[in-house]
């Protein structure tokens, strides 16, 4: 359809011939396409006038306490129906099986921590040389050794969870 | 116009806060044309009460995602045509013809109620007339049928429909052009399926 039909068509589908440009029934008559597809659509909004439900209906006594019985079944049901419900029950179960998978990882990088410290590189590069050894540590020394053991610990559960992943 | 300074916006906060008193206000206010719009689609008393207890329980539900940018009939309309459209596609209702399940036998068949109700009642026609319009209607996205019902259904003009949306009158010509559009290439498709009829 083009553009002087177009622009027109509630106006001219309204019935307000006044508000219709002269462009608008010149192309109607040059344009059998639009004049085609401009009848289709008045016998459509005809057509869709069948929906109009012509009476004034008012419901039966008692229609709003039907409303209030029906919010409360859906209300009550609709906690249960979103456990029920079998994409929410899949991810829930997803969600469960990895929290369990996760703390199971974690317990068991904790228990065999050492031997885990051994295949994380960046450990590795932290342990201090035999020469550092040789000499009594001082206070500075001794919570620095601290910080590298826990540093250890982390690292061992990070690399256990990566592993995990790939 | 703005949706959110009127009197019906604060009835729907009181809604959101969950006052009672507010919702039943609403109920009595929209419950002649929920039900009037639903005997227009439908045209069964029975299924009427049932799909209104239905819209205003998802009213009830849903009110607090009301953000205000259309009017509140414009939102229940929307509600109501849609849930209407749910019952016909749940109850598949083999005397109605809508929506998928329209087949070539289906195009036939009216073809026939067609021409059989050139001499036959007018309420036969009617009926004809609003089964295969709710067909061609179900082609349509439910913005674009909601929209088109609103202006050929309920009557409402360019500038009343901008109102209500919210959206400016350019916007709802453009909309309601290419709902016309599509709505006249799946009556074509059906023609090309059936014949003419």
């Amino acid at each position: 359809m083009h553009e002087p039909i177009r622009d027109n068509l509630e106006e001219y589908l309204k019935g307000s011939p006044s508000n219709i440009s002269q462009d608008f029934h010149a192309h109607l008559e040059a344009c059998q396409d639009c004049a085609g597809e401009l009848r289709e659509m008045e016998a459509q909004a005809e057509l869709l006038q069948a929906l109009r439900s012509g009476i004034e209906i008012e419901p039966s006594a008692g229609f709003y306490a039907r409303i209030m019985d029906r919010i409360e079944t859906q209300g009550r049901a609709s906690i249960w129906s979103l456990l029920l419900e079998p994409a929410f029950g899949r991810r829930l179960a997803v969600a469960c099986a990895t929290v369990v998978v996760l703390l199971g990882t974690y317990f068991v990088a904790t228990e065999l921590g050492e031997p885990m410290v051994a295949v994380a590189p960046a450990v590795a590069t932290s342990v201090p040389s035999s020469a550092d050894l040789s000499a009594p540590p001082s206070v500075e020394q001794a919570a620095d050794r601290n910080s590298v053991q826990q540093q250890r610990q982390r690292d061992a559960v990070l690399v256990n969870l990566a592993s995990f992943h790939e | 116009m703005d949706h959110r300074n009127s009197e019906e916006a604060a009835l729907v906060r009181r809604v959101q806060a969950r006052d009672e008193i507010a919702f039943r206000e609403i109920v009595e206010r929209y419950q002649a044309k929920v039900f009037s719009i639903i005997y227009g689609i439908l045209r069964n008393h029975n299924d009427a009460e049932d799909i209104a207890q239905q819209v205003f329980s998802k009213i009830y539900f849903s009110i607090q995602n009301f953000d205000f940018r259309s009017s509140l009939l414009t939102w229940i309309y929307k509600i109501t045509v849609n849930e209407c459209y749910d019952y016909l596609r749940k109850k598949r209702v083999r005397k109605l013809v809508y929506e998928s399940d329209f087949t070539e036998e289906d195009a036939q068949r009216m073809q026939n109620t067609e021409a059989a109700t050139d001499q036959g009642p007018a309420v036969d026609t009617q009926l004809a007339h609003r089964d295969l319009v709710l067909k061609l209607l179900a082609k349509l996205s439910a913005e674009d049928r909601n929209l088109l019902m609103l202006k050929e259904v309920e009557g409402h003009s360019v500038e009343e429909l901008s109102q209500m949306t919210g959206m400016n009158e350019n916007t709802i010509k453009v909309k309601l052009f290419r709902a016309r559009q599509k709505l006249v290439k799946a009556a074509q498709r059906l023609n090309r399926g059936a014949g003419k009829f």
